[in-house]
């Protein structure tokens, strides 16, 4: 009896020194991310059957669980898809907000407003070179401005790329962390005996990491070992991962793809799904919009541009843009902006006196006439003109050294009503037909007098000036519904929506997210006091336990000195 | 359930609170130094889109006043010339009514050359101008709308129009949708129906001067009666020059009413209001200051402190 006893007292203190290095490793991790505490399980040893009954044999220590709340940290790991999601698009989107720096002085309004300004000045004083500046500095600035904010918007695009690159690499390390996880766990729980609970916490901490990238789904087989899968795409299975990679969609972006057939992901929440969604949708929608904003202040500009007289006439001028197939019939051609039946007038004026010489209207019908046709046209009913096309296939007008010509009547003052000129990229004002590409024609810069003012060859003919001054407060965007400056305020609005929305889905995610940790914390986190009031507890009992093996070993001495 | 609190629990969230509150004090603190309530689109989008229409307007409407101010400026110029002209033209019936009673020739000889002074003159206000530009040209701002023509003796035979667009209206925005006009028509003042024809005031004034020279009394009358419809036509004009004026005036005062008013609007959606934010400022010290405090007090103590 006295020997079962020596062995019950160490046995306990054993127990109770395992449950102090538990409670040790607890305390060690109270800040460890990811970590459950753990309790030491003891139980009562298998009681000897004696007479007159059962007598204990002491405690031993079962098992040393690990406190988990799946519940929780299933809601966790779902609900972490959308803050991942929320995280990233209220990033870009932010940076997006930066670019777009309403409502303060230097945005695009400015430039809107001072360059449909600019032709009020020139109105004002069309004579004036000062005034012919103005508007080519203004047009610029606004040129510039459109270039810039779209080349920003495209540089964000890029920054997404890259963000997809990284995300998708870090979905493949952490694939092989838990594959690498899933062996551990696998031969340690081979034993049923043994939890590998620290692994396991590992193993929960990379899903967890994992499910803010990309929306997965686990199942943990027989064997312990975790399958993760996204949509149907297997990302671990078993001991092996999975890696991804990334390919180009058909715009050219990085997408998620599968590794041997290149298809893209299907994504449906996390990181990935935020920064997809605000690249693909969000920042191409801005990028659509300011392009729509550039093209139509192009085609509005230039139709009445190359309607109006510039001063001083031209001597000679080469279209801009190259004709195709100049035997072939206008509405087959593409270009930006297709000509329409109409007709355009050229007046010749002798340079001196600046008295007509000669006037032809020039009939277009898009459905019979090709390049070849207006050209004979041309060089058939005007004597002092002549059109021909140079070796690159532009279309060259000229006359002769006394005289200068425009592309007005000047009895009624009517300009271009086929389009043709603007077609060509002759006598327009900006070239480029989206935000990324405007400007202003590249002749006006060396020569302002080729911004036309009027309609007649008079110096102070200011009409078309004004007319181009007031597209400022026409409806002509939208469907006729918004004025220029309308129809960026009212994406600097959708802008300014769309990140108030995100900042707050973010916040209450996170609110969310907060309140579950709380909860996951209150069952796995670990308490100092609690801790310590255990550490107190088996102090005690090791204690304890010692001293009985003192008792029991005083019963022993007292055995062994009688014999 | 009853909560298990463990110590990271308390830590989070006491520094949770306490960053929420640093970031509502920073937050007031950008809306101060910059003196706007909304810094950012998203601060307050609807506030931004409004914000930006009113500037819209106060940015037109500064050009607007630009080019009332250019285009009137234009029209006095108009109205001084004609003026001018107008007293030339005064002087001249008074001399001449004495004139054609003056007995002495060779006084008339003198009064010729007068007269022809004088058509130099009133030729040379026709081709007055403003910031280099003829004002009676219309769209040929840079050639002289009247040209003289004179005989080997000085004596002023003709004078002649401009053939080219010296009619042409010339316009200035005044608002939205009101252009006005900011030339007088060169003609119409001096000759309204060409020349030689009916209200050319220069033949009137060359047929005073012959007749004169020629003592032909009858004739100098009617040439005086025809001089007193060319002078109305210069007063009509400026009239019409005096009437557009008054119409820039007015469309001004209307442009700086809006102006001042979206000036406001766009002040009350989007600048600061600096009592409230520094109210809310002091506030939030307060608050932060207790969640330090409270912080600092709850975060020491565990079990251990005390075994």
């Amino acid at each position: 009896m006295p020997f079962e006893s020596l062995s019950l007292g160490t046995q306990a203190m054993r127990a109770a020194q395992s449950a102090l290095s538990v409670i040790g490793h607890n305390i060690a991790n109270v800040n460890t991310e990811g970590y459950s505490r753990q309790r030491a399980e003891l139980v009562t040893n298998i009681p000897l059957d004696k007479f007159p009954g059962q007598i204990g044999t002491g405690v031993r220590v079962d098992n040393v669980m690990r406190i988990k709340d799946d519940f929780t940290r299933i809601q966790i790991e779902k609900e972490n898809q959308l803050l991942g999601e929320f995280e990233a698009s209220t990033g870009f989107l932010e940076e997006v907000e930066q670019i777009l720096d309403e409502p303060q002085e230097t945005g695009l309004q400015n430039a809107l407003a001072e360059f449909f300004n600019s032709w009020h000045t020139l109105a004002n004083a069309p004579e004036d070179f000062s005034s012919r500046n103005i508007v080519f500095e203004t047009a610029n600035s606004l040129s510039n401005k459109l270039n810039s904010l779209s080349g920003q918007l495209n540089e964000i695009q890029n920054q997404a790329d890259e963000y997809v690159r990284i995300k998708v690499d870090e979905i493949n390390s952490i694939s092989e962390r838990i594959a690498t996880l899933n062996s551990r766990i696998s031969s340690v729980e081979a034993n049923p005996d043994q939890h590998a609970n620290d692994l396991r916490d590992q193993r929960e901490l990379l899903v967890k990491e994992l499910s803010k990238i990309i929306d997965v789904r686990t199942y943990e087989d027989n064997n312990k070992l975790l399958l993760v899968e996204t949509q149907g795409l297997v990302l671990v299975s078993g001991t092996r991962s999975n890696p991804i990679t990334t390919s180009t969609n058909a715009q050219g972006r990085l997408v998620p793809a599968e590794r041997i057939t290149l298809d893209p992901l299907v994504i449906r929440g996390g990181e990935l799904k935020g920064v997809l969604d605000t690249r693909d949708v969000k920042i191409q929608g801005y990028l659509n919009q300011l392009n729509d904003l550039a093209g139509q202040l192009i085609d509005n500009v230039n139709a009445l541009h190359t309607q109006g007289a510039v001063l001083g006439g031209y001597d000679s001028i080469t279209s801009r843009n190259q004709v195709a197939n100049p035997a072939a019939v206008l509405n087959t051609q593409n270009y930006d902006y297709p000509p329409q039946n109409g007709n355009f007038t050229l007046t010749v004026y002798n340079d001196s006196t600046g008295a007509v010489v000669e006037s032809a209207d020039i009939a277009v019908d898009v459905t019979t006439d090709t390049i070849n046709d207006i050209i004979a046209d041309i060089n058939t009913n005007l004597t002092t003109v002549t059109a021909s096309l140079d070796s690159s296939g532009r279309l060259v007008i000229q006359t002769n050294s006394s005289n200068h010509f425009q592309f007005i009547d000047e009895t009624t003052g009517a300009g271009d009503t086929s389009g043709l000129l603007q077609a060509l990229g002759i006598n327009d004002f900006f070239e480029g037909t989206n935000a990324q590409n405007i400007g202003v024609r590249n002749d006006i810069a060396a020569n302002l007098n080729l911004i036309a003012a009027g309609n007649s060859d008079s110096p102070g003919s200011n009409e078309n000036a004004l007319e181009i001054a007031s597209l400022q407060v026409n409806k002509l965007l939208s469907n006729g519904t918004a004025t220029f400056e309308e129809f960026y305020a009212s994406i600097t609005t959708d802008l300014g929506t769309d990140v108030l929305i995100a900042n707050r889905n973010l916040e209450s995610q996170e609110s969310l997210l907060l309140l579950l940790e709380e909860r996951q914390a209150s069952t796995t986190g670990v308490s100092l006091d609690e801790e310590a009031a255990n550490l107190i507890f088996y102090q005690r009992m090791f204690q304890a336990s010692a001293k009985f093996v003192q008792v029991a070993d005083s019963l022993l001495e007292t055995l062994i000195n009688r014999i | 359930m009853t909560l298990r609190v463990t110590s990271p629990i308390l830590i989070d969230k006491t520094l949770r609170n306490i960053n929420n509150n640093l970031q509502q004090v920073q937050e007031l603190q950008i809306q101060l130094a910059s003196g706007r309530r909304v810094n950012r689109l998203s601060d307050d989008p609807v506030a931004v889109q409004q914000a930006l229409r009113f500037k819209q307007d106060m940015l037109e409407n500064q050009q607007y006043k630009e080019n009332i101010t250019f285009g009137a400026n234009k029209l006095d110029a108009a109205i001084n010339a004609l003026d001018r002209i107008s007293n030339l033209v005064l002087g001249l019936q008074d001399v001449a009514l004495d004139m054609v009673t003056d007995p002495y020739s060779t006084s008339r000889a003198v009064f010729g050359n007068e007269i022809n002074q004088l058509i130099s003159e009133i030729a040379l206000n026709a081709n007055a101008k403003y910031l280099g530009k003829y004002l009676f040209g219309g769209h040929e701002t840079l050639t002289p709308p009247y040209t003289i023509n004179t005989d080997s003796n000085g004596n002023v035979t003709s004078v002649t129009r401009n053939p080219l667009g010296i009619d042409d209206p010339a316009y200035h925005t005044a608002t939205d949708g009101l252009d006005v006009q900011v030339n007088i028509s060169g003609s119409a003042p001096f000759m309204p129906n060409g020349e030689g024809n009916t209200g050319d005031i220069f033949t009137t004034l060359i047929n005073i001067r012959d007749s004169i020279l020629a003592n032909d009394k009858g004739a100098v009358q009617i040439a005086l009666d025809e001089l007193d419809d060319e002078f109305q036509n210069i007063i009509t004009q400026q009239a019409i020059a005096g009437q557009r004026i008054q119409q820039f005036d007015h469309t001004d005062k209307d442009n700086d009413l809006r102006s001042f008013q979206s000036e406001a609007r766009f002040s009350a959606a989007i600048d600061l209001d600096f009592a409230k934010a520094i109210t809310e400022l002091n506030y939030q010290n307060f608050i932060l200051q207790a969640a330090l405090q409270v912080g600092s007090k709850i975060i020491s103590p565990t079990l251990l402190d005390y075994i």
